[in-house]
């Protein structure tokens, strides 16, 4: 038998709560003060530096919390042990090694609070020299690449991290200034128009030649800068470090890259597991964040100048600087002297004289962001400046 | 929404042997839409495909033997997210992961074989091709490397239909039914799947977003073969039904995400997914009371399944390669659907849920590594979401029972989650000025009452 049945709704109290409260996952040890170590055993000449820290809560607005007091050891296979200096705020160094690349290399990590960790021996594996940092301009970015190889076959696995200088003006050009009584002309040395910026980044490229039958890598993309930055306005220099990795180095680098802050949102990545090189000798089963390489790195620096980027790139300022605004000894309609009132107090820069008949009757005036290149960067030329 | 389209035609062709064949669409889809910030609005929208065809003979060969065999075929059209600006203001700039396709095609065959008047054995084999087509543009990676876009050798663009690559292998099933007496019984059985769909689901966010994929030649099909036994008994003459199932499965290949993958968007999945093995075991209990005042049946299920990524060449090992809790491993569940009828006019229901919460992975604290700020995670699958719990309680009034009028009506005064539990739809980590919160999101939190005013015809 067919039997049809419509449900009809008289009276539906249907109260559509969505409630968002906080939530926090019953944890076993809320407080996990896992030992956090970074750094490179420099095998030759240059400095090695081992930063020590700890994870700190969720709920804390600093994620750095420096370990101090700790012992910090290289020791290498054949039994030789070179002790850090400690330097401060976890930091700890060594300015030249110099020892053989023949043995692997450890560290050997002992707390102020007694414990004690080592890091698994690591082949010491030299960087080749980078073959050339190379550059392309596409329409609306600047791409910069690094290329190396490894004669021998033996590297593999390559990490370049960079810092970046730029040479730039400010929006606005300034002859003139206020010398606190009065406007007078800019000198050669109270200049504001050029200075240089910098920035090290925390952007680290990885590459491997394992697919390739020889150990290549040609035109590996470090970083690439929108066409509207200051960066390229007008000199653009930028630094290159290359070192090497062991595999399991590379696979922590790579684990590394993809962890970041964003969480959350359906567009964020999913967790990522963090395992190193670096265990407590007496509880295996304590995390312990890092993985120490060791070997030697090269590096690079080239420039580029605006004149050889494309015409038609336009660089944006990150400040609102349209119009410079006219300032007079006395306003045409009001009488009051802006001069004085604003410009020789220093609460707007003079840029160029305003002449009427002859005569310098006020000046043109931008805000400091927009006239004076010491908000963006320094007016100290780097020393490898070219 | 789910349309859904089948046309089947019957067929007798003798009295021995008749034919279904059928053919379906079945759609779909789900979509995220976001207008909280006019300048990031966004829509997002996913959607599975299948046109199916579909013959089935039956073959009643003697008393003994019923044989059963035909064909399948299957053509999946998948869209595996596209992302549009909603509104004038939004800036965003349209994203859309390129549709995938499929045609899996397949032959069967079976036999039930009553042995004798308590035993049958039920038999049979299938044999699936499935052939992952064009248009697409399929990564090449070098052999037995991560895939990871450091290791990417080649991309090559297939034209339309173009068959890209084909998986194909049998399918068995093998299960005995032996009835021990009038009122008691006992099953056991062994089969085999393959599957080329798979699903992955990030369940980090607010809103947990499932995320299709077809195999292609970077991602194999999926499979898992499956040992179950069971025993029945009735009691009372046949009123009570009790059953006890055990089961032990395990699976290869099986889909899950890498550390930090972005599964929601991702033009090459195959960097941001791992192939696991997997096993799977449980026992459900069963006692369902089908006449009488008091009715209604309870369950209770004890299962697990746990995965393990151990391959040193996959380029990570999950949890350092032990087995974990796959993200539906949800041990305990308990069911319980009660009526009981006081007259025939007035009659109570009641229905409770139970599961254990399924695991999540959780941040559990932050550092600071190579210049920027980091989150430590637990192990996979570590912690779980709390605990579900769900009471829903109605009383049913009938009209009355005159046979002769036109319609029947009853009523239903009833809650809905009695007890008001705020059940967990998700939980969410996010980063609010500089620190990490987590958050629960409940759905129908309170209890909901409800009436119900019904008329059948």
């Amino acid at each position: 038998m067919k039997r049809q049945s419509i449900y009809l709704v008289a009276v539906l109290v249907i109260t559509w709560l969505a409630c968002k409260k906080p939530y926090t996952p019953h944890l076993n040890s809320p407080n996990t003060n896992y030992l956090v170590v970074e750094g490179f055993i420099n095998i030759n000449s240059d400095t090695t530096v081992i930063s020590l820290s700890r994870t700190v809560s969720l709920k804390s607005i600093s994620a750095y919390k420096p370990e101090t007091g700790a012992i910090v050891v290289v020791e290498s296979s054949d039994g030789n042990k070179i002790p850090l200096r400690e330097q401060g705020l976890g930091k700890y160094f060594y300015p030249g090694l110099n020892v053989p690349a023949t043995n692997k290399y450890r560290l050997r990590i002992t707390t102020a609070s007694g414990s004690t960790y080592l890091s698994d021996f690591v082949e010491a594996k030299p960087s080749p020299p980078i073959d050339s940092l190379s550059w392309k301009a596409f329409s609306d970015h600047l791409q910069i690449y690094a290329s190396t190889h490894d004669p021998l076959n033996k590297t593999i696995y390559y990490k370049w991290d960079y810092g970046e200088t730029w040479k730039f003006h400010a929006h606005d050009y300034s002859g003139f200034m206020s010398n606190g009584v009065a406007i007078v002309q800019r000198g050669v040395n109270d200049d504001i128009y050029t200075c240089w910026s910098s920035d090290s980044s925390s952007t680290t490229t990885l590459a491997s030649s394992a697919k390739l039958a020889k150990d290549v890598i040609y035109e590996a993309p470090i970083t690439s800068i929108p066409s509207t930055s200051l960066k390229v306005s007008l000199k653009y220099s930028i630094y290159v470090k290359q070192s090497t990795l062991t595999k399991q180095g590379f696979n922590f680098w790579e684990g590394m890259k993809k962890n970041t802050e964003q969480l959350g949102s359906i567009f964020d990545p999913q967790p990522s597991e963090i395992s190193g090189n670096i265990h407590n000798v007496n509880n295996s089963s304590e995390p312990v964040i890092g993985f120490i390489s060791a070997g030697t790195t090269t590096s690079k620096r080239i420039f580029i100048s605006n004149e050889v980027l494309p015409r038609n790139w336009v660089t944006k300022y990150p400040f609102d600087c349209a119009v410079p605004e006219s300032l007079y000894y006395s306003h045409p309609r009001t009488g009051v002297n802006d001069v004085n009132e604003y410009l020789v107090p220093g609460l707007g820069i003079p840029l160029w004289q305003i002449y009427f008949q002859g005569f310098v009757i006020g000046y043109s005036s931008a805000g400091t962001q927009c006239a004076d290149c010491r908000i963006l960067g320094t007016k100290k030329m780097p020393p490898f400046w070219q | 929404m789910i349309p859904l389209t089948t046309l089947k035609w019957k067929h007798n062709f003798n009295n021995k042997l008749y034919g279904v064949f059928a053919v379906g669409y079945d759609r779909y889809d789900y979509g995220i839409k976001s207008t909280v910030n006019p300048v990031n609005a966004y829509d997002l929208n996913f959607n599975i495909n299948q046109s199916n065809l579909k013959v089935d003979f039956s073959y009643f060969r003697d008393r003994k033997h019923t044989i059963d065999f035909g064909f399948s075929s299957i053509y999946y059209k998948l869209h595996p997210g596209t992302n549009e600006p909603v509104g004038s203001k939004s800036l965003l700039v349209p994203d859309v992961v390129p549709a995938q396709q499929a045609l899996e095609s397949a032959i069967y065959l079976g036999d039930k074989y009553d042995v004798t008047n308590d035993l049958t054995i039920n038999a049979g084999i299938r044999y699936s091709i499935y052939n992952f087509l064009g248009p697409y543009t399929v990564n090449y990676y070098a052999a037995n490397l991560p895939k990871e876009s450091t290791n990417l050798l080649d991309s090559v663009h297939y034209g339309n239909n173009k068959v890209i690559n084909t998986y194909h292998g049998p399918e068995f099933r093998l299960s005995a039914r032996y009835s021990i007496n009038d009122n008691m019984s006992v099953k056991a059985g062994y089969n085999t799947l393959r599957q080329y769909v798979h699903l992955l689901s990030n369940t980090t966010a607010i809103s947990p977003t499932d995320v299709w994929q077809l195999s292609d030649p970077n991602i194999k099909p999926q499979y898992g073969d499956q040992v179950s036994l069971g025993l029945y008994k009735n009691f009372s003459s046949n009123t009570i039904e009790t059953s006890v199932e055990v089961y032990y499965k395990r699976l290869r290949d099986y889909l899950d995400y890498k550390s930090g993958a972005t599964l929601v968007l991702n033009h090459h999945i195959e960097t941001d997914v791992l192939e696991t093995r997997g096993k799977a075991y449980g026992v459900e209990f069963l006692v369902r009371k089908t006449a009488g005042k008091l009715n209604g049946w309870m369950s209770y299920t004890y299962s697990r399944t746990f995965l393990r990524q151990d391959d040193p060449n996959a380029g990570e090992l999950i949890n350092g390669g032990a087995y974990y809790p796959a993200n539906f491993d949800k041990p305990h569940d308990f069911n319980f659907t009660g009526n009981y009828r006081f007259t025939h006019r007035y009659s109570f229901s009641l229905n409770l849920v139970y599961s254990t919460g399924r695991p999540i992975t959780v941040p559990i604290a932050k550092y600071n590594y190579n210049g920027a700020e980091r989150v430590y995670y637990s192990d996979r699958n570590q912690f779980r979401i709390p605990d579900y719990f769900r009471s829903d309680f109605s009383i049913n009034i009938e009209g009355n029972h005159k046979v002769h009028q036109k319609t029947h009506n009853s009523w239903t005064i009833g809650v809905y989650n009695l007890t008001g539990r705020q059940n967990a739809y998700s939980t969410y980590f996010i980063e609010q000025t500089g620190v990490i919160n987590g958050y629960k999101l409940s759905i129908f939190a309170t209890p909901i009452p409800f009436i119900n005013y019904n008329i059948r015809f």
